[in-house]
Order: C-alpha cells, then structure tokens, then sequence
C-alpha cells in the first residue's frame, strides 16, 4: 500500500479535497437534462444550493472521523459521566450536545427536529388519554400526524423529484417548460434536504404507531422523547433505533456503578474508523468513483471492478457509521441493537434483507409489510406486499427513478425466489445447504445478484445505468483499474466481514482483565493501544474524509 | 458473527461484567493525551485545513428597499486562528516527547512520494 490510499500526509481529518466526493451530484444532472443548454445561467446559480447536493453543509458538518467530533465528544464524554447522576441536569445536556450535533450542519433546522419532536409526543399522549375502545378518535390522531410527518417528508425529499416528473410529463406531452416552470424547478432545488430527515422521520413514527397499536406507553417527559429522537450517534444516519428500545434508558440514566463494556465499544469505533477512513475511501477513490463517472469508457472488467468497489464501499462505510453509532452510544451507557451481519455471506436475497441494515428492513417489515398483508393472504397478495414494500424501501432511500428501479429490483427478487422456492418444494424453515462448495456458489449468486441492484442505486440517471450495463458487455479491452493495492483494498473490505467475533475481538477483549486489582492496567492498555492504532488508521486514510453515503438519505 | 457480538455483549452486560468506570475514564484520559501527541505535529500543521462554522453575513441595519441592498458584514469565527495557536504548544510537546516519529514513520511508510504538507499560515 503505498500513494493509493491518498495524497498527502495529513491528518483525515478535514472534509474530502474533491467537491465531487463530498457533493454526489443527485438531480442536478437531471435537471441539466431536462432544461437543456439554453438554461445554463439558472443552472450555474442553482449549483450551489441544489436540493440534494448540499456541499457547503457537509463541509460544516460534524462527521464522526474528524477532529472537531473528537473535541465535542471527548468533552461530552467527561461531562456526561460526572452529571448522570443529576438528570436534571443530565438530560438537558444531553439534548443540547445532540442539538449542537446537528445544528453544527445547519443550525436553522433545529428547529424543525424541535417541532417535530413536541408535535409527535403531543399527538402520542393525546391518543394515550383515549382508551383502546375509542378507536376512531386514536385513528384521527394518528392519521393526522402521519400526514404531517410524511408532508414534511415529502416537502423536503421529493418535492424536487415530484416536480421534475411533472414537467418532464409535460414535455412528453408536447409542452415545454416555461418560465413559470423553470422558475418552479430552481424555487424547489433551493429547498435545503435536511440531514438524517429520513431517519429522525421514521423514528418518529414508529413511536407513534406503536402507541396507536397499544404497543407502547408514551414516555411522560418531552425531554426524555426529545433525547430519544435526536440522541447524536444515530441521529442522522440510523440505525433506527425504536422508542421501545431506546427511550427506557434516555428514562432511566445509565449508572455509574455499573461496568461499561469499553472492549466492544473501542472495537467498534475503531474497526468502523479503520472501514470508512481506509478501506471505503480508497474503493471510492480508485474504483467506484471513476468507474462510475463515466461508464461508457470503461471496459467490460473495469466496470465489473467498479460495482465490486461500490457494493463493499458502501457496505464499509454504511456499517461503519454503524458500528461507531453503536460503539459511542456503549461509552455513554447506551445499548443500540445490531445494524448489520456480515450481509454479503447472505445465501439469499431474503437472507441478505436480514442481515443489511437490520433496522430499516425490521421497520419496513413491521410498518408496512404486516399491515400490508404480510404473508397471510394468497401468494399473489404476497407477492405484491413484497413488491410494494420494497418499492416504497427504494424510494425512502432517495427521490429517483434508479432509487424505485432498485427497489422494484429486489421486489421482483423476492418474490421471484419465494416463486421458485413453492416451485421446487422448498420452505423458509429448511437449513440451508452446510457443504463448502454450494455455500461458496450460493454466496458469490447472491453478492452478484445485489452488485446488478447497485449499479442503479449508484447511477445519477437511468441512462447512466444503461451505459454502465453496456460496459459491463464489453470484454474487448483488458483492465485498467487492477493493481495489486486495489485487490488488497477489494480483499480486505470482503474479509472485514469476518471481523466480528474473531479472535481479533476476543484479543482486544482479553486486553481489559476482569479481575480487580488488574481492572487499571487493562484499561490504560486498552487506551494506549487505541490511541496507537488510531494513529495508524489515520496515516493510512488519505487526505480528508467523504461524508458518509448515508448522510443524504 | 454480528450475532455472537451482540450476544456476547448482551450478556456481559447483563452479568455486570465490563470494566468500572474509574479505570474507563482513566483508560480514555491516557487515550486522548497518547492521540494527541501522537497526532499533534500533524493536527498543528493541519489545522489551517480544519472545517469551521462557516462565516456569518451580519446584514444590519435591515433595509426595506428592494433597489437599494443593505449594508452587510461577514463576521468570521475566531476557531481557525485559535486552533492554529492552541496546537502549536501540544506539536512542541509532541516533538519534545518523540512521540511525533511514529506518525512520521507512518506517513513515510503509506505516503512515499507524497510532498510535506505546507506550513500552517502565521
């Protein structure tokens, strides 16, 4: 490994140098299309400020592989420890450090997270005072503050979308944009898309659709609610933890004289740190970026290189925000539940939805799924519940027609194999197949299958994809991306899978001894050794750190 | 996997297994000092690089006329020339300790041929 991994020897510290990486262009590209040349003027003022490529904020926000996260959670940390005794003292600190968390992006959307927090409590206390029978009374409520968290929602994430299909509709038609349309276009493309809205969304309403079904009480304190909504390590990029599972200990703070498991907690910030800072930015740097910019001058294997880059870039970095999410929250006294499980050793798609973001798809299965229908109808209803579940799954992930493609994708898949499954005589309920080389032909099916589904949620355009299909075909030309240090990077990001439970862990684990006159050593080696490979994991990054790719959902 | 973590986790929880706070906040002081002077040359020389809040444009006093614009200043945060100044002494200690030679061997050994980073800005 040597200049691949970056470009200079600094800190990765600051904000990626290439704008490009920290603003993936969204529907700007589409709108180019759309207005064509002759609008280049509003197009050029609209670069700045465009719906989803929010440059300037992801400049200024507080991303959890830089020095500034450092200064405000090492202070926090020290805070939180001597106040948690005082809750109230504790809980407002709490609130403000998450406040400050995301008002450091953009402080102006505090206030949004603020009324939402305090319209979602309202609206679940009020349907805890009616009794289960009033049933219509409860619905009004929750009918109503759905309404308006998906309003908010949808004027936020797709009201750009929504109106590029009207006037791309309308052109269709035989009418042009006009200036009015246009005007529209660039009025939309100012809406600012707030960080983490997605996330903070359906946390929000699971907690009320919970309440409504009887599930859970509402917390009696807005504050405790409104630290359990914002709390910062999961704030903007998930997992979704639900209120059942979180709000209990923003209740009940956690205790001093209660051992904290720091083992678990530093292995996962650090091989989070090590995923995201080395091994995802150097595949986007050297493979999916590229590759994906301009497919159509790329070979057969280049592009085959690229979405292999991108299906473990984004694997790295997303379970790597995980993993520090849950690894903080653990140094705080939090327990968040698992997020991934190694999903690329999947030996089905149904399989790989149980181990890839685990807390969307448990949400999208328990929120819209089982009140769908579920399984419970015909197969046919099954297999349209499946569909639209994921259909809706793709567009929550961003507001695109690549976005719904891929969803539909991974319907179709599901109810494809769930097809062929009946077909062949098959259940869920059998073990799957334990001899090595049907596993291994299983694993590489599945990893391929999910890698075609990428290339969608990667591409701006569909017309992007299907050059990046096009590619794919062409085996004329040899590889130009190879290099050994890219099959070290591809090698590293599939085995980091195994990471979990190894003898790595169990190491690090043995470093902190439980017995007590040694409970001291243990954990001063533990932090020497931290800082040590910290250090180690910042030299090898290169220069600057990308957002995390699921910021912009 | 994933899942022997959680439950392994899950259990020394609940057996109160884990390490006491003292030595955890003994352990995290020793890891912040040992990161920062590891990392100091390297934050100091860094540190005109470091992203800020971004400059405030102050417009007062507020004018109605749409001809006319307002008068308006750009108030710019302190933080940048106060982390330049802050991190020179912990880059001195830094380098007085030895410290800053690991990371300097590192960046040798993953960035050869990479040029010096340009000195902070006085």
């Amino acid at each position: 490994m040597n200049r691949n991994f970056g470009t200079a020897t600094s800190l990765a510290f600051e904000t990626h140098p290439n704008p490009r990486v920290n603003s993936p262009p969204f529907l700007f590209k589409v709108y180019q299309r759309v207005s064509g040349d002759g609008n280049r003027n509003i197009l050029a003022s609209r670069q700045s400020s465009c719906i989803c490529s929010p440059a300037d904020g992801w400049r200024h926000s507080m991303l959890f592989p830089t020095t500034i996260f450092a200064i405000f959670f090492a202070t926090l940390f020290y805070l939180h420890w001597a106040l948690v005794k005082r809750p109230r003292l504790w809980k407002p600190l709490l609130l403000a450090a998450s406040y400050l968390f995301y008002g450091f992006w953009n402080w102006k959307f505090i206030f949004l997270i603020a009324i939402f927090t305090v319209l979602n409590h309202w609206a679940a206390c009020a349907m805890d005072r009616y009794p289960p029978a009033q049933s219509s009374a409860r619905k009004r409520i929750l009918v109503a503050i759905l309404l308006f968290d998906l309003g908010v929602l949808a004027f936020f994430k797709y009201a750009g979308f929504l109106t590029l299909t009207a006037v791309q509709t309308l052109a269709v038609l035989g009418l042009p944009p006009g200036d009015t349309a246009l005007r529209l276009l660039e009025a939309v493309g100012r809406i600012v898309l707030p960080v983490g809205i997605s996330f903070f969304t359906f946390q929000g309403m699971s907690y009320v659709i919970d309440v409504y079904r009887g599930d859970f009480r509402p917390g009696r304190s807005l504050l405790d609610f409104a630290n359990y909504l914002a709390f910062f390590p999961q704030l903007v990029a998930g997992p979704i933890v639900r209120a059942r599972d979180l709000l209990p200990q923003m209740e009940q703070p956690p205790r001093r004289d209660r051992p904290l498991d720091t083992s678990r907690a530093s292995f996962l910030i650090l091989a989070g740190l090590f995923k995201k800072t080395v091994i995802a930015n150097f595949l986007a740097e050297r493979l999916a970026d590229p590759v994906f910019a301009h497919p159509e001058s790329f070979s057969g294997p280049d592009a085959l290189l690229g979405v292999w880059g991108y299906a473990l870039q984004i694997y790295c970095d997303f379970s790597a925000y995980s993993d520090i999410a849950i690894g903080l929250a653990l140094l705080l006294g939090f327990h968040f539940p698992i997020n991934f499980n190694a999903p690329y050793f999947a030996l089905s798609i149904r399989d790989f939805w149980h181990r890839w973001h685990i807390s969307l798809s448990t949400w999208l299965r328990d929120y819209l799924y089982i009140p769908l229908g579920g399984s419970r109808g015909s197969e046919r209803q099954t297999y349209r519940n499946q569909f639209l579940t994921f259909l809706l799954g793709g567009l929550w992930h961003g507001a695109g027609w690549t976005f719904l493609i891929w969803g539909a994708f991974h319907g179709l898949s599901l109810a494809l194999e769930r097809f062929l499954a009946r077909l062949f005589g098959m259940r869920d309920s059998d073990p799957p197949p334990n001899r090595f080389w049907p596993v291994v032909l299983r694993r590489l099916w599945v990893f391929h299958w999910v890698c075609l589904s990428w290339i969608f949620f990667r591409c701006v355009s569909l017309t992007d994809a299907l050059a990046y299909f096009k590619s794919l075909t062409d085996w004329s030309r040899p590889p130009t991306l190879w290099s050994p240090s890219v099959g070290l990077a591809l090698a590293a990001g599939w085995c980091l899978q195994y990471l979990d439970g190894t003898r790595a862990e169990r190491l690090w684990v043995s470093l902190t001894c439980y017995s007590k006159p040694l409970q001291y050593a243990g954990a001063l080696l533990q932090g020497a050794a931290s800082a040590a490979i910290l250090t180690v994991i910042l030299a090898m990054g290169p220069r600057g750190v990308a957002p995390f790719i699921y910021f912009q959902f | 996997m994933a899942r022997w973590r959680d439950e392994i986790g899950e259990r020394r929880a609940g057996e109160g297994k884990g390490t006491p706070l003292g030595p955890v906040l003994a352990g995290f002081s020793l890891f912040c000092i040992l990161a920062l002077l590891l990392n100091g040359e390297s934050l100091h020389q860094n540190a005109h690089l470091l992203p800020y809040p971004r400059p405030v444009v102050i417009t007062w006093p507020p004018s109605l006329s749409w001809r006319q614009p307002p008068p308006s200043f750009e108030w710019r945060s302190p933080a940048r020339a106060m982390a330049i100044r802050l991190s020179a002494p912990l880059a001195a200690v830094s380098r007085g300790t030895g410290l800053n030679r690991f990371r300097a061997r590192l960046d040798a050994l993953f960035h050869t041929d990479n040029p010096q980073p340009a000195p902070p800005p006085p």
